[in-house]
């Protein structure tokens, strides 16, 4: 059967290079009648068009962005000092007169507020680890611990826009975009960039488009969102009553009108064309051949959690993560949400980590095993962190916390990133005191991870380059390996 | 043909010649010789060499050996034909010279060199006719020109030094290993690049060069410029630091400046002693100075061969194949192949003829066979080969072992067992082995670890045995409200899962309670409860649902009261449009009400006997939504004065109460019979103390309502 | 001499003059320009613009070395660090300094730096330099700024083939190149391109027979006012206007609650039917609550400035939004109107363009005038229209504004313009952020720069904003809406970069005919439908699109419109395209956004779960069948058929969509219910009024892509509609399946034969050809 389709679509594919061929041939020949014809004008495309220009660290990135910002204080950033202080005032000195959302900005007294949860440390790199973490805990030795991550933005949209695209405001590409548009698809059949959605039971704050838009690159480079289940892709099932031989058949006739159309026009668009109904009947072949779980052995199953077997769910989405990116796409973005704790924070951030933890930790030792870790980035991280002090009323078991954009954590694993615990905050967790890494140097890192220069990875949009990292941006080499 | 017709013949394409040449020369700005003219230009370093030879020849005949002369015709013959070429040459040049930039100086020169050498060689064949001396005078000018304008012409081409006595060459390229000292991998380029085109041997400002440890260790006219003191920076970094617009910035505005990267790389070399003899690992591994420079360098197994063209890859393309070189000045390949289902070996074929230069190879989920594997060892340089799922067995591997660089193997879920893996690993060369597969005792392949310490042998958890919950199954029915019937789907993933389910309320079991099979098929009130079990695992938890019929509709809904504006959802038909809400309270479906109670009432065209009616209303106490408290139920049959039926009050909401819609029923005695019913719906006054907003009024959400 | 010799020097002069006329025809055909033809704003300026002003430019905090490139004095002017040098000297490259680096190979020398990843300069490039100091390096004031002036058109040799003057203009041209213009397209293409150019909507058939067999030989002028008098025409060119004015349905930012600012819709749209000049069209958008007899109406209007974006996120800062409100105000007002990225100068002086940071808050505080706050509370309070809000009674509906089309008799709230009472100061912010206000205090002042703000004739308010933009002395505003338009038509502006005239922007293709257009627009009194007239009689747009071995070769990209450029339909068309070519289109103008059939999931994926539009109530009935530009658009998760096929996204003002090529979109046309329910739809329509198989298949094909199919066109399509029946015959199973897509109710009982889902599968198909859904 697919043999025979394969046949089909090697004739087509030949029928069509040959009209190509000409078209370019005749094409190439004016260039050489009217010298410079075909330079190409736009110097950041020849750029992009010679990455990675060193060698890259990792070849895929897989991104679990924890939408609506989890709590560092009660995760990662073990601070037994506000234990210690509970309830007292959080002292000027340390809070140097911050700006404070519209929330708490007018909430008369600060206190602070210490987690409800059980510490300890794990593996060599002896991080810190709540409870409540208890699979990524016991994985820590190939974790990237970011203790000091900060950013610009106090609210959830410009923060997660800044995070996804370089930008608080604006239209501008994201990074799988960007990603997409340097180092383009492993896989032919399968876009560059893909993007998984799942809600958690905690406070959502909803997700946009418009961070996995292609901004101003050329709309191939737009995030495809993918889902588990009977539709992975919008519009890629056919219609129950038209089956693969139906749609081979179909795709020759349009072809073939198409074919003569180019004939009697002459516009190589016609071919593009062509070329991409045949692309299109690929992804329709390839993509539920990767996503079907019907083939993962049942341990598999059983080491992400068995909610893996439901579309939607964060633990399908890490598993279709794994799928996808194991089959060439550069960028897998998944967001997860429902971190948004301003009150009853503890009994919140337990659910949200049930669902996350073990599904998160499944995927590292699932790439691990198959030797993909060392060239796949999975980045796991929120928007900004939380407050040290409570927000609303605090109790001995209850307490929320408001946006915290001053420090915050992020974990990474593979891809080139060493294991490890670097960066520190202060003793009330409200400043950096070692190695503060800006959103922009993660984004410069990243890039340099999949062996790009973020300075000179440009495109000229409207008069101006645009870079991800806009005009700032460091390496953090103390994380690379 | 005689000596004389071939003179003449050439003596006419002079003629030609000459004036052309002339012509390009002067309006060489104006011109822009098409293709073909462009071509011809680049003969002109091929054909140059014959008039240089025999011009210098010519010269030195004139000058010394006239005494002995050849027929005068002779002499002419040769004068004409190197004349020709030299003309020739110089039209070739001149039409080169405008494809070319070249540095405008030289290239005038050499331009008019070419030009004069043409004329004076033509100028020679009438010169010969009257033998004074001035011939001679014409032979020196003639090789002084020559050899000016060659000049010229090999600086355009080999640089201005051509010919010039060779410098003391700085460090291009060095050999970059872990043994090489800091300063030569990555302080001297700095200096290099961006320092001594102004602290150098021709040009050294301030008395300082950088170009060598002798002259740096100098320092310039301020004196040391790597050691600070405790006050004071080293005045190299002090330079550096300063602010750009600052005069004594280094270096100087306008110029190239340091990159953020170079200026701390100087900062710890400089802090860590500035010591010329410093290694790379003499230094620990986690040392920031160790990371920058290794960060600069490239690492090992990275060849590094920029800016030679390499081939296009495209040959060894397919749908289902990817090659790519490792980054782009690199010859090193990559290969990817996807979706075993499409697998050939022709594009496995076509990769012999770059075996050289395959170093990472990824064939996860190929199905291959003894003959793939064999292509495979031809690939001899290369690194990291990933065979996961290849259906290979681990005895077939063993060539493996021969090729010399593969260091990282991945054969996850290939059969194998401890021993046959120990057998594999004896005498490997592996550095990593990723091996996961069913059955593998996780001990024995411990102690195999320890029997191959240098092996990082990467093994997987292993699950099977582990007992866990299944999760639940789907029931996969938007609509809860039956019109006429319902069918109902239930959905799970896991394979070979056994789905029961009940219909009586009473809870599924194995044994009992009917197996799903095909879609159920529903046209009565009913509970429908699920349940997932599989041999091997915990049984699921029991997914319930409920739907309604509805049986009776009435002919008309009024409100007595007004809903919240924001929750007014399609206003009284709201409670008769067979559609539930779900449990967001604000998606337009629902009915919500806080500061009054719900008053409806419903009217049908005669007299229209119940036996019960169920209100469907959410709970959600996190935002304030609390279950109905109370239902009274009058009825009439002219609509104005209305008698009691019932009155039912409900339980208010546990600080546990899970969020979602819940059915409120009212059974109404015996031969109730009315056209007008009228239901008064009463929400809880005061929220409970241990609620956030205790005190305040709760809402009550309805969206249907039942009859029986 | 001998007589020999003389012959010699006589052959040998004719060879010269031979030789040399050849090189010399080769130079015709090289690009190297004469010292002649040099000139600032083609040549040399872009180059400047785009290598030197970065760090050489008007902005002052950036400035290299004290050196500015941009103004002539700065550029003679004796060099800061490197006395006794210029970086020009007239007349005189050699010892110019700008050269010199220019030329370096030192690369601590050369310009640009390498640190700036600009790259160097090409030879043409550095050639181009000497020449023009050579020539006294003159500059020019950039044209934009230039108000244009009318130039008598250019004769041409080919004069039977120019309609009117745009022709003379762009056949130049194509002469020039050594080019040949298209012939006339045939009446067939003719009448798909005005349909799809004026109205956006397919003929019926009995259209298509009419205007095919109408005998008059000025029938295409009469087709063309016929179209243009039609209420779809407005709808059209909507379209693009929706685009400029970030039209969407949604509040955007997380929550992204509905809202009503569709009333403005319906407004654009009256006022493009009822033809209202462009200048008024403008004014009333931009003040129409400050004009002297401003009514509800005018006051509508000004919904154009309030369709931004507007955050329901709980905490949010008021004074961070009010401002970011008010730039993205002032940025779609440079953009949409003056064609200008004026928001670059928002934290520093313009990089390019002559606009200081000053003259940007000096536009900004127009609309910083308005009475909004930034923060009106979360999504549990969210209201339809934000303050200023316009209160629409059904009343007021009837008598003064009939053309808004409301579902009920509700009044309507809009969000529209409305200034305080007292003036609000406004304060340069300092890199522009909110909270760093400098105590720089500006006044409402329009783009000096581009033409005088004389405060005596105008008010210091967006009624004098808007009176000076319309003013034909002013440069830009003609110009950038002819050009709009222009792109509209054929797929890409006269100025490519038509939200961009500034230096870095395109220069035009065609500067001399943009003028003209320009003038000749103001000239009529900025009336749209005589320039959209105009247009599409010329013959530039009437010639055939066919590709030429020779176009592409000469002209691959089109520049010269030697050839009628094949442009695929916008996201909205295509989707008007299959609705009116199988008869489903609900044709009703304006009112609310609709939500026809999305895939599952798209608004309950991206939610917070708050809000009216937590999930997708899909419409029934006729609202399945409206206008793609009547699609509801929810900012945080736009209708994905419409995203794939390149619409905006309207989070911001968008001046020219990309035309891209991917597989989703293949996908789309192949199993998008729209698409199916369509085919299915006319097929039954057609196997009901046609008898045979050949004449059905014909006429679908017509009906869809508005001529008669080749020999092998019909002949294949018939034979698989053929082969479809007999597979079907055998699978009777399957033809009702095939024939269920879709709500639209069948026309008849026994409507599920095998015949019609084979018709219904072949019109699939032609829905399918690349040619469908171009403009070819």
């Amino acid at each position: 059967m697919k043999e025979f389709i394969e046949h089909g679509l090697n004739q087509n594919r030949r029928k069509f290079l040959s009209k190509m061929g000409l078209g370019l041939g005749g094409l190439a020949l004016g260039s050489l009648m009217i010298p410079g014809m075909f330079d190409v004008k736009n110097e950041d495309e020849l750029f992009s068009n010679a990455l990675p220009a060193f060698a890259p660290k990792a070849k895929r990135v897989i991104y679990l962005f924890q939408n609506g910002a989890p709590s560092q204080l009660d995760l990662f950033d073990y601070k037994p000092m506000l234990q210690k202080m509970q309830g007292e005032e959080l002292p000027a000195s340390v809070r140097m007169g911050q700006r404070l959302t519209g929330m708490t900005s007018n909430q008369a007294k600060f206190p602070l507020a210490g987690t409800v949860f059980q510490f300890a440390q794990y593996g060599n790199t002896g991080a810190w680890f709540s409870e409540i973490l208890p699979h990524i805990a016991s994985i820590s030795d190939d974790l990237c611990i970011v203790r000091s991550m900060y950013t610009e933005a106090i609210n959830h949209d410009p923060a997660l826009t800044f995070f996804q695209t370089g930008a608080q405001v604006g239209n501008r590409p994201s990074m799988g975009s960007w990603i997409s548009y340097g180092l383009g698809s492993e896989n032919k059949n399968l876009p560059a960039f893909c993007v998984l959605l799942s809600k958690g039971k905690g406070n959502g704050q909803g997700v946009y488009s418009k961070l996995w838009s292609n901004g101003f690159l050329d709309s191939i480079h737009q995030g495809v969102q993918f889902t588990s289940g009977e539709e992975p892709v919008k519009y890629l099932t056919d219609p129950e009553f038209i089956n693969r031989t139906d749609k081979r058949a179909m795709l020759d006739e349009i072809s073939a009108l198409n074919d003569e159309a180019y004939k009697n026009i002459g516009d190589p668009e016609i071919v593009t064309k062509i070329q991409q109904y045949e692309l299109a009947y690929r992804m329709q072949m390839a993509v539920p051949e990767i996503t079907s779980l019907q083939n993962e052995p049942e341990s598999i199953i059983k080491m992400y959690g068995s909610d893996c077997l439901l579309p939607g769910t964060y633990a399908a989405n890490c598993l279709l993560a794994r799928k996808l990116s194991e089959n060439g796409v550069r960028f897998v973005q998944l967001y997860h949400q429902g971190w948004d704790s301003h009150g009853n924070l503890p009994n919140e951030i337990a659910g949200q980590c049930k669902d996350v933890d073990q599904a998160s930790a499944a995927l590292i030792k699932d790439l691990k095993q198959r030797g993909l870790l060392d060239e796949t980035l999975v980045i796991w991280g929120g928007e900004f962190g939380r407050t040290n002090y409570c927000q609303g009323k605090l109790t001995k078991e209850n307490y929320g916390r408001d946006h915290h954009p001053r420090c915050f954590t992020i974990m990474m694993a593979g891809g080139g990133v060493k294991p490890g615990v670097f960066g520190e905050t202060d003793e009330f967790g409200y400043n950096i005191t070692k190695l503060p890494v800006h959103v922009h140097d993660f984004h410069a890192t990243v890039l340099h991870l999949m062996g790009i220069n973020h300075e000179k990875f440009t495109y000229k949009y409207q008069g101006r380059r645009f870079r991800l990292t806009d005009v700032a941006g460091n390496v953090v080499h103390d994380i690379i390996s | 043909m005689s000596e004389k017709k071939i003179y003449h013949i050439l003596e006419m394409c002079l003629w030609i010649l000459i004036p052309f040449m002339l012509f390009l020369a002067i309006f060489n700005h104006e011109i822009q010789p098409g293709r073909f003219l462009q071509w011809l230009g680049k003969l002109h370093p091929l054909a140059l060499h014959f008039p240089v030879v025999f011009g210098i020849l010519i010269s030195i005949y004139f000058l010394f050996f006239q005494q002995q002369r050849i027929p005068v015709n002779t002499e002419k013959l040769l004068l004409a034909i190197n004349a020709v070429i030299a003309s020739i040459v110089a039209i070739l040049g001149l039409l080169l010279a405008k494809q070319n930039t070249y540095d405008g100086q030289l290239i005038n020169l050499h331009k008019w060199g070419g030009v004069a050498i043409a004329i004076l060689s033509w100028l020679f064949l009438y010169m010969v006719q009257h033998k004074t001396n001035f011939i001679k005078i014409g032979a020196v000018l003639f090789l002084v020109v020559l050899i000016g304008a060659t000049h010229k012409g090999a600086q355009l081409t080999h640089g201005v030094n051509a010919l010039s006595f060779p410098k003391s060459s700085t460090p291009e390229t060095i050999v970059i290993d872990s043994t090489s000292t800091i300063y030569q991998v990555a302080i001297a380029p700095v200096f290099e690049q961006k320092c001594v085109s102004c602290h150098g041997p021709d040009k050294t400002k301030g008395d300082l060069q950088l170009n060598t440890p002798e002259n740096i260790l100098k320092g310039g006219k301020d004196g040391n410029i790597l050691t600070g003191s405790a006050d004071k920076k080293a005045i190299l970094l002090e330079r550096i630091h300063l602010p750009l617009a600052h005069d004594d910035h280094m270096p100087p505005e306008g110029k190239m400046q340091l990159t953020s990267e170079e200026v701390s790389l100087l900062n710890k070399w400089i802090k860590a002693g500035a010591d010329f003899e410093m290694k790379l690992n003499d230094l620990p591994k986690d040392d920031s100075l160790y990371l920058f420079v290794s960060a600069a360098i490239p690492g090992p197994g990275q060849t590094v061969t920029s800016n030679k063209n390499l081939p296009g890859l495209d040959e060894f393309n397919t749908n289902y194949c990817t090659t790519n070189y490792l980054f782009s000045g690199s010859d090193n390949v990559e290969v990817n192949f996807f979706q075993g289902s499409f697998y050939n070996r022709e594009s496995l074929e076509k990769l012999e003829k770059i075996k050289e230069n395959i170093v990472h190879l990824d064939m996860q989920g190929m199905p291959l066979k003894k003959e793939d594997l064999d292509i495979i060892l031809q690939f001899s340089n290369l690194e990291k080969l990933n065979l996961n799922y290849t259906g290979l067995d681990i005895h077939s591997l063993e060539g493996l072992k021969s090729l010399p660089n593969l260091k990282n193997l991945s054969i996850s879920g290939i059969e194998c067992d401890e021993a046959s893996l120990d057998k594999f690993l004896d005498q490997s060369r592996f550095t990593s082995l990723n091996i996961w597969t069913k059955g593998l005792d996780e001990d024995k392949l411990k102690k195999l670890g320890l029997k191959y310490p240098n092996v990082n042998l990467v093994v997987g958890d292993n699950l099977e045995n582990e007992i866990i919950k299944i999760n639940d199954p789907v029931i996969e029915q938007d609509s809860a409200v039956i019109a006429d019937h319902l069918n109902v789907k239930i959905k799970h993933f896991l394979n070979g899962v056994d789905i029961r389910f009940t219909t009586d309320g009473s809870d599924p079991d194995s044994l009992k309670s009917n197996k799903y099979s095909h879609p159920i098929r529903l046209s009565e009130n009913t509970v429908l409860k699920v349940k997932a079990f599989k041999t091997g695992w915990i049984s699921s938890d029991i997914v319930q649902r409920t739907f309604y019929k509805s049986k009776i509709q009435p002919d008309t809904v009024f409100l007595l009261t007004n809903p919240d504006k924001k929750y007014s959802g399609i206003g009284a038909k709201t409670l008769v449009d067979l559609e539930l809400g779900g449990n967001n309270n604000s998606n337009g479906k629902w009915l919500g009400y806080k500061d009054s109670n719900m008053e409806f009432v419903i009217e049908f065209k005669r007299k229209q006997p119940l036996t019960a009616a169920h209100l469907n209303a959410l709970v959600n106490t996190g935002a304030y939504i609390f279950p109905i408290r109370s239902i009274t139920v009058q009825g009439s049959n002219d609509g104005k004065l209305f008698q009691p039926i019932t009155e039912i009050r409900f339980p208010a909401a546990e600080k546990t109460a899970t969020t979602g819609a819940n059915s409120y029923n009212c059974n109404f005695p015996e031969s109730t019979s009315y056209t007008y019913y009228k239901f008064i719906v009463t929400n809880l006054k005061k929220l409970p103390d241990w609620h956030p907003g205790k005190g305040k009024p709760a809402w009550i959400f309805v969206d249907e309502l039942f009859l029986d | 001499m001998s007589r020999k010799k003389y012959i010699t020097l006589f052959v040998a002069i004719l060879l010269v003059a031979g030789l040399t006329s050849g090189v010399l025809y080769f130079n015709n055909h090289s690009k190297i320009h004469k010292e002649s033809e040099i000139s600032y704003n083609r040549d040399i300026r872009p180059i400047l613009s785009d290598k030197c002003f970065a760090c050489h430019g008007p902005d002052a905090n950036k400035r290299k070395a004290g050196l500015r490139l941009d103004q002539q004095a700065g550029a003679y002017a004796e060099l800061m660090k490197n006395k006794g040098h210029f970086a020009i000297v007239p007349g005189n490259p050699e010892e110019s300094e700008l050269i010199k680096r220019i030329e370096s190979n030192d690369p601590a020398e050369v310009m640009p730096l390498p640190e700036s990843n600009l790259s160097r300069l090409t030879p043409e490039e550095i050639d181009l330099f000497k020449k023009w100091i050579k020539n006294g390096a003159k500059y020019e004031k950039h044209w934009a700024f230039v108000p244009p002036v009318k130039v008598q058109f250019p004769e041409v040799r080919k004069k039977n083939w120019v309609s009117n003057e745009i022709d003379n203009f762009i056949l130049q041209k194509i002469e020039d190149e050594g080019l040949k213009p298209n012939d006339r397209a045939s009446k067939e293409t003719l009448i798909k391109r005005a349909f799809v150019d004026v109205t956006g909507l397919a003929p019926s058939y009995r259209e298509i027979n009419y205007w095919t067999n109408i005998p008059d030989n000025n029938w295409y002028e009469q087709l063309l006012d016929t179209l243009l008098q039609k209420p779809s025409y407005g709808e059209k060119m909507a379209i693009f206007w929706l685009d400029l004015a970030r039209y969407a349905d949604s509040y955007g930012f997380q929550d992204d609650n509905i809202r009503t600012q569709w009333p403005w819709r319906d407004w654009v749209i009256h006022a493009f039917n009822k033809n209202m000049p462009y200048d008024k069209f403008i004014t009333e958008q931009l003040a129409g609550d400050l004009m002297p007899k401003a009514t509800k109406e005018t006051i509508l209007a000004t919904g154009f400035l309030r369709n931004h974006k507007y955050t329901e996120e709980g905490g949010v800062i008021d004074e961070e939004y009010r401002v970011a409100y008010n730039i993205d105000k002032t940025k779609t007002y440079g953009k949409a109107i003056l064609g200008v990225t004026i928001e670059c100068a928002q934290c520093h002086d313009h990089k390019y363009d002559p606009f200081s940071q000053k003259d940007y808050y000096q536009l900004y505080a127009f609309f910083n005038e308005s009475k909004e706050v930034g923060y009106e509370g979360d999504v549990s309070k969210s209201t339809p229209a934000k303050n200023p809000k316009l209160f629409i009674t059904a009343e007021e509906r009837k008598v003064l504004m009939p053309y808004i089309n409301a579902v009920d008799t509700s009044t309507l709230q809009v969000s529209v313009m409305g200034d305080s009472t007292w003036r609000k100061p406004t304060y340069i912010l300092s890199r522009g952020s909110y909270d760093a206000p400098t105590d720089v205090r500006v006044n409402p002042t329009a783009l000096e720069s581009i033409m005088p703000f004389d405060t005596l004739t105008y008010p210091r308010n967006r009624l004098g904003l808007a009176e000076w933009t319309v003013n034909k002395k002013n440069p830009l505003t003609a110009r950038v809406f002819v050009n709009f338009v222009w792109q509209d038509i054929f797929g890409k502006g006269i100025v490519k970069t038509s939200g961009d005239y500034g230096l870095q922007g395109e220069l035009p293709t065609h500067p001399e005919l943009l003028d003209w257009l320009a003038v000749d627009f103001m000239d009529h009194n900025w009336d749209i439908k005589y320039l959209v007239k105009k247009i599409l009689m010329s013959s530039t747009y009437c010639q055939s699109a066919e590709v030429t071995k020779t176009h592409r070769e000469k002209d691959p990209e089109n520049k010269f419109y030697a050839r009628s450029p094949r442009v695929r339909f916008k996201a909205e068309i295509i989707r008007d395209w299959v609705l009116s070519t199988s008869g489903l289109l609900n044709p009703e103008i304006g009112g609310p956004s609709v939500k026809p059939y999305q895939p599952k999931g798209v608004w309950e994926s991206t939610t917070s779960g708050r809000g009216v539009l937590a999930g997708y109530k899909q419409d029934h009935g006729p609202s399945l069948y409206r206008r793609g530009m009547y699609t509801f658009i929810k900012l945080t998760a736009p209708p994905p058929s419409m995203m794939v096929f390149d619409a905006s996204n309207r989070d911001e003002c968008e001046a020219r969509r990309t035309s891209t090529n991917t597989p989703l979109q293949a996908l789309i046309m192949l199993n998008d219910p729209t698409v199916l329910e369509a085919s299915r739809v006319l097929a039954e329509h057609i196997s009901i009024t046609q008898k045979n198989l050949d004449e059905m298949v014909e006429q679908a094909f017509i009906t869809i892509l508005v001529r008669k199919p080749s020999k092998f066109e019909k002949d294949k399509l018939v034979k698989y509609c053929i082969s479809q029946q007999k597979y079907l015959e055998g699978h009777p199973d399957l033809v009702k399946p095939t024939l269920a897509v879709g709500e639209y109710k069948h026309p008849k009982e026994d409507y599920n034969t095998s015949e019609t889902a084979a018709l219904m599968k072949t019109i699939l198909i032609i829905y399918n050809l690349e040619e469908t859904i171009t403009k070819s």
